[in-house]
Formats: structure tokens, C-alpha cells, sequence
């Protein structure tokens, strides 16, 4: 029904070190639901034997061209499968999932701080909101892992670090924030990563309001198996309903 | 359209597919995928007297043909469910059924009488939780524990009790007729088999609970087995049969066995409108196989010839 789609896929192809994008088409009732940091829950196909969808946040809601992009790491098998899925195959996909990043019109200066495939989600901020002051901090493994920094260029002042040095600057993104945090402050800042980049994103941030979209080992999607929780204000949140973005604060493994 | 209509323990369902519970939160999230008053009915997740906050990430892990998961009753509460969701819950129209949970006796009882002046038809009594260490599957591996318990339920329920069964047990006949002596007035099984998965790259868990409950088409045979083992120890009561059910003719195999109804879980993670096909499913099946009525199949199975 309303959230429940079955799309054709446009394009998937490698664009980076063990990372992908996969492109599909996509109705209006999808775009007229869609936030930025939401996620799509993506059935991996001829593989009936998997019961499980991979929740994949979306990295572009295409308003014109009608379409959506997923930025993916081929991980498990799941995944390893999706990078088979061709041009002109069906894809099943329930979305757009999750709350997404909670933006408040006197959020002019915002910054996205992004490691690996965690800048993916970052990504679709520009499909709705165009008009604000953006800095982007994107982390990457390797010079071969680096991937759409040209799209964020469009659209923010972009800071480039790698973990060897081999692009941009040779530190991690948390520690790239972190200087330019000596300088200036955004009303807010977004942030999706790996598990060790939260932890050194929660002690550069001080209190400048910070949304971080989380994973988490998922079912349903839907908020009904309550699998995919994190501990959040002490409570056990369903990330893919809840979530998946939480303010930083109130994240439990975050503090303290 | 075929008659589909059942009867469980004097509660008519409009057709035998129901939400099992834990797979279908309170019934609410479904709205936006699936109409829910198509279903026979919905199982509440299970309910406890206390709140539970349940356990720990990761809850869930994927495996050949199945599903691991260790939620561990994660609930409000049954005074908070009441106050908070009930009064949207029992707006779905469709027959509602409440999975009962706790450590102890008076933990089932309290809850069964604090619902009793809703308009949930029935109760599932859940002894067969694996991912709890006290109550649930603790009670329901011992048959003189569920005979007692049972009975204390049955001592305040208003409602029809289903008492839902655990596979880990040496004999589920033994089960279920301590069930029919404590007074239950029909059974539900399979829940799932206790199980567990390895990274072997880290020597961990998959799951951060270390075992967990197995759940999907992997344990069909299994649940079929066991449907029938218990429908052919003639105990008379109504049998809700579940395990792995992914289309109409699973249903039609579980009816077969011996069920009067089904309850579809793991498939509603596969994909949220999962029951919906399944109904429509078993209707295009009934129409040929069963014209007349789908409890007409139950316990036919053929074993000579």
C-alpha cells in the first residue's frame, strides 16, 4: 500500500572502493513522504531463501527525474547479492522509512559530518532543503573510497580527509570538525558514521545540537518485530521507526 | 469467495490467517501497509505486568530459510498498554487476542484480569518464550507447571485461554494435555526453537543474547510434525497451528495437520502485506479444494494408500 513499492532499477553500478549506487524510479506519493535521513527497506531479489530486507538510508530523492538512490557497501551476503541486481530488474522496497533529520527553519548553518558510507544519507539533505549554509566533513578509508564529493561541492564547502592521507587531509573527519569548530559554530550539526566515529564525534560536539542517524541489525522495518533497538533517553527505541536519527545527547552509549 | 470462517474455542474468526504475536506490535504500525481487518485476527505482543525494557542489540539475525530473533518481551506494561494504546487498539476491526506473559503465576493472573473488561476475545497464555530467563519457555518444559498454571489463569480469566506451546520439549503431546488438564480451551504451537548463530570471523554471537528463537520456513517441518502429533493424540481442543507459514498453502498443509487456524509471524517481516496475500491465497485454494467451507480440511490428512 502507501509505503510499499515495487520499482525498476535504472542503474547499479561501483562507484567507489567496495561501494555502490543503485538507482530505481520512484512514484510522487513516495516524494511527497520523503525527509532527508530517511532510509529505504530493500527485499534482496531472487534470493527468497534471505526472509530478511536490508535497510539502506537514501542518499538522493530525485524530485525531477523521479527517482531514488541508494549508496551501499557490499558487506554480507545480503548486500554482496544486491551488487548482481540489473538494469530493468524489479526491486520490492518499502519506503521512505524512519523520521529522518528533524530540520527547523532557523537552522541556516548546517553541518554534515559524514564517515564512509554514512555520508550517503548526508547526501539527500540537498533534495529539500537547497537554501542553507552547508559545510560537509567527509571521512573516507582511502583515496579509493572516496566517492560523490563533487555533489556535495554543488552545494557546500566541502572538507576531504582520509585515514592514511592518501585525499584531502590525513585525519579523521571528527578531528577535521573539530578544528573548524575553534572558529565557527552551526546551529546544528548531522552526522552518520561507523560505531568509533560517534564516540569521537559525542566528545568534539560540546552543545551545539547534533542529530546522528544510527544502524542497527533490522527486521520488519515497520515497528512491529521491536528488533532493531538502541538504547536511547534509557529507554529501547525502534530505530527504524523511532529513528534512525536520534539527538546525540540522548543517546545512552554516547554519554558518559 | 470461499467460506473461510472458523471457529476457535466459540470466537468465530471471518478466515483462519492470524498475526501471531511479537510480529505485529499492538496492531497499529500495520495500517500503512495492509488493512488489518481482513485478518482473522491479531495477536497483541505479549504483555507483562511490569514494564519490560527486554534485551539487548542485536535482537535479530538472519539465517538459511530463517529467522534468529531475542526481543525478550519488550513491553509496556499491561496498565500502561491499557491507558496508552489500547484505546486506539481496540478500534481495529477485527478479532483481537492479548499474549499473556510473566515470571509467575500471579504475573499471568494479573494481567488476564486486568483485560478482562476490554473487548479482547481471547487469551494466549505464553509459556514458550525462549529469550526470558524466568516464565516462558521455563514453564513450558515442564507439564505439571503449565497444568498448574492454567489452571490459575482459567480461575480468572472471562476469556477463552489458547495456551501457546514451546517446540523445545521431548514430547509436545505431554504439553499439550497438561494444557487441556489445567483447562485451556485450545493450543497454539509452535513458538520458536531455540537456537543461536556464530560470526566466525569474531567468535561472537550474532545475536547479543547469545540464543535466541529460530523462527520461519527453516522450522515448518518441525511445526507441521508437531500440529499433527498433537491433533492425533485426540485431545478434542482447537489447535492454532504456526511455523514458517509463507503462502495459502501452507495454511491448507497446517489445516491439514489437524489445525483449526493459523497464526503467520516471520512472513510479515518479509514483507508487511504478507497475511493479505496468504488469505487471498488460500481463498483461490479453497475454491477448489474445499468447496464447501476451509475447516472442512482440518485433520484430513491421508496416510494409507
Amino acid at each position: 500500500m502507501k509505503k510499499h513499492f515495487v520499482e525498476k532499477v535504472l542503474s547499479n553500478e561501483q562507484i567507489a572502493f567496495n561501494t555502490y549506487l543503485l538507482r530505481f524510479t520512484c512514484d510522487d506519493e513516495m516524494l511527497r513522504l520523503f525527509r532527508p535521513g530517511q532510509f529505504a527497506h530493500v527485499k534482496i531479489p531472487c534470493a527468497g531463501e534471505m526472509l530478511l530486507r536490508r535497510p539502506i538510508s537514501i542518499n538522493c530523492a530525485d524530485f525531477r527525474k523521479k527517482e531514488v538512490h541508494l549508496a551501499y557497501n557490499p558487506v554480507g551476503k545480503g548486500t554482496r547479492l544486491l551488487t548482481a541486481v540489473k538494469p530493468g530488474d524489479l526491486l520490492d522496497v518499502l519506503m521512505p522509512l524512519g523520521n529522518g533529520f528533524r530540520i527547523m527553519p532557523d537552522m541556516k548553518k548546517i553541518w554534515l559530518v559524514g564517515g564512509g558510507i554514512g555520508c550517503a544519507p548526508l547526501q539527500s539533505m540537498f533534495d529539500k532543503y537547497q537554501d542553507k549554509e552547508y559545510k560537509a566533513f567527509l571521512g573516507f578509508r582511502s583515496k579509493d573510497s572516496v566517492y560523490q564529493v563533487e555533489d556535495f561541492k554543488l552545494y557546500a564547502d566541502v572538507y576531504v580527509s582520509t585515514d592514511d592521507g592518501t585525499c584531502g587531509e590525513h585525519a579523521f573527519c571528527t578531528q577535521v570538525l573539530e578544528k573548524a569548530l575553534e572558529h565557527d559554530k552551526p546551529d546544528v550539526i548531522l552526522a552518520c558514521g561507523p560505531g568509533p566515529f560517534f564516540r569521537s564525534l559525542a566528545a568534539v560536539v560540546g552543545d551545539i545540537p547534533t542529530q546522528v542517524s544510527l544502524e542497527q541489525r533490522m527486521g520488519c522495518g515497520t515497528g512491529m518485530c521491536a528488533t532493531c533497538v538502541c538504547k536511547v533517553g534509557g529507554e529501547h527505541r525502534r530505530v527504524c521507526v523511532e529513528g534512525p536519527v536520534f539527538d546525540i545527547k540522548e543517546v545512552d552509549a554516547l554519554n558518559g | 469467495m470461499a467460506d473461510l470462517s472458523v471457529n476457535i474455542a466459540g470466537v468465530l474468526l471471518k478466515n483462519p490467517v492470524i498475526a501471531a504475536s511479537g510480529t505485529f506490535a499492538f496492531g497499529e504500525e500495520a495500517a500503512l501497509y495492509m488493512d488489518a481487518s481482513a485478518l482473522g485476527a491479531i495477536t497483541l505482543k505479549a504483555l507483562t505486568r511490569e514494564k519490560r525494557v527486554g534485551n539487548l542489540s542485536p535482537r535479530i539475525a538472519e539465517t538459511a530459510s530463517g529467522v534468529l530473533n531475542s526481543v525478550g518481551l519488550q513491553n509496556p506494561g499491561v496498565d500502561t498498554f491499557l491507558e496508552k494504546s489500547y484505546p486506539r487498539v481496540r478500534r481495529i476491526n477485527t478479532v483481537q487476542i492479548a499474549n499473556i506473559a510473566g515470571s509467575v503465576p500471579e504475573d499471568y493472573t494479573y494481567v488476564a484480569e486486568r483485560l478482562n473488561d476490554t473487548d479482547i476475545a481471547l487469551y494466549e497464555v505464553n509459556v514458550s518464550c525462549p529469550n526470558v530467563k524466568t516464565g516462558g519457555m521455563s514453564i513450558g518444559t515442564d507439564a505439571s507447571a503449565i497444568e498448574s498454571l492454567v489452571e490459575q489463569v482459567k480461575k480468572v480469566a472471562r476469556k477463552p485461554v489458547i495456551v501457546k506451546l514451546t517446540p523445545n520439549v521431548t514430547s509436545i503431546v505431554e504439553m499439550a494435555t497438561a494444557a487441556k488438564n489445567g483447562g485451556a480451551d485450545a493450543i497454539s504451537l509452535i513458538n520458536t526453537l531455540a537456537g543461536m548463530a556464530i560470526n566466525p570471523y569474531n567468535r561472537r554471537p550474532v545475536i547479543a543474547n547469545v540464543t535466541g528463537g529460530l523462527s520461519g520456513p527453516a522450522i515448518k517441518p518441525v511445526a507441521l510434525k508437531m500440529v499433527h502429533d498433537v491433533y492425533s493424540a485426540g485431545l478434542g481442543l482447537p489447535i492454532i497451528g504456526m511455523g514458517g507459514i509463507m503462502t495459502g498453502e501452507d495454511v491448507a498443509e497446517f489445516m491439514i495437520a489437524g489445525a483449526d487456524a493459523v497464526m503467520v509471524g516471520t512472513a510479515t517481516m518479509h514483507n508487511p502485506s504478507a497475511m493479505i496475500e496468504i488469505i487471498e491465497e488460500l481463498n483461490i485454494f479453497a475454491e477448489t479444494n474445499a468447496p464447501v467451507k476451509i475447516s472442512d480440511i482440518t485433520g484430513t490428512l491421508i496416510t494409507e494408500g
